[in-house]
């Protein structure tokens, strides 16, 4: 074995960790407080699901994220062209009522919680009108990564990591 | 005027020396840049890279100059070439940085993304030479906020 060890710019740390999928990412929110300030950079998210054919619209949360009443306080929708409120989501830990298109089916979101600043786990009520198999009680998801779109569009899973 | 090829010499730390088409050399900005700017002497020093790496950036930017290569034939090419030990990998890494040669760069940190995306930050730490600054309970809570990557 080789031992010599490099040692790599922020720059270089950053082109390496932007090509690292979401769930690496999160895991590598522990390694150093220099790499979870990078991983947490809203313009680093951003970069990074333009890397992964990502939306071009994402959701992000307001707020601080060392203030402990700082999640879900708002949600913006932001575009690459100019950002703008969305939709608020006044407190995710209740159930929101917010019903998103999901495929063909409508699905409703039973919990939202923050990711990292673009991206959500959310808790989508199962439920599948007209094909009511007895199995198919509404029931909610684990925890599923998604990235929120506008309009008609349908909410973007990572299925990489859903698997 | 037609001008023939140009050759540069370029010197790696430990003091080997390359002699190299300016044509094939030019694909380093870093280069292109001394070249363009007229401040190339008759040798260019590159203190932060040594031969071992030179070599393989050159065998790189000779096989992307061929001409004629199929893009299958470069596919497998650049397949084979991020197939090193993770102490070239990041030596190329530094090197590629230094010449400023973006498309080396990029596979590069796609080869180290795809080698370390599945590691704990444990291992990270390990590999990186990183120093752990967190607090137990930080990182606790960190880990907590995110429990479901490290299922």
């Amino acid at each position: 074995m080789d031992d010599c060890v490099v040692y790599f710019t922020e720059d270089i740390v950053k082109e390496i960790v932007l090509r690292c999928p979401l769930k690496s990412l999160l895991r590598f929110k522990c390694v150093r407080k220099s790499w979870y300030a990078l991983i947490k950079n809203p313009k680093f998210v951003q970069q990074q699901l333009k890397n992964h054919s990502s939306p071009q619209l994402l959701i992000y949360t307001n707020g601080t994220p060392d203030d402990p009443d700082h999640e879900y306080s708002s949600i913006t929708l932001i575009s690459e062209e100019n950002p703008q409120t969305f939709k608020d989501i006044n407190h995710p830990r209740k159930p929101q009522k917010a019903a998103l298109s999901f495929g063909r089916k409508e699905k409703e979101i039973s919990s939202v919680r923050r990711l990292i600043d673009c991206r959500f786990l959310v808790k989508i009520n199962v439920t599948k009108p007209g094909n009511e198999n007895r199995r198919q009680t509404p029931r909610a998801t684990a925890w599923r990564p998604v990235w929120m779109q506008v309009g008609d569009v349908p909410l973007v899973e990572d299925e990489e990591i859903l698997q | 005027m037609s001008s023939s090829t140009k050759f540069l010499t370029l010197k790696t730390c430990d003091d080997k020396k390359f002699v190299l088409d300016e044509a094939i050399a030019v694909r380093s900005q870093t280069i292109k840049n001394m070249v363009e700017d007229d401040c190339v002497s008759n040798v260019i020093p590159l203190p932060n890279v040594n031969s071992k790496t030179m070599t393989k950036v050159i065998e790189y930017w000779k096989k992307h100059s061929e001409e004629g290569v199929s893009k299958d034939v470069l596919m497998d090419f650049d397949k084979a070439f991020v197939k090193v030990h993770h102490s070239i990998l990041h030596a190329l890494i530094l090197a590629a940085n230094f010449l400023n040669d973006k498309e080396i760069l990029d596979m590069m940190c796609q080869e180290v993304a795809d080698r370390i995306k599945g590691k704990t930050p444990e291992e990270i730490r390990k590999e990186f030479d990183i120093k752990n600054d967190f607090t137990p309970e930080e990182e606790e809570e960190i880990r907590k906020e995110n429990a479901w990557a490290f299922e």
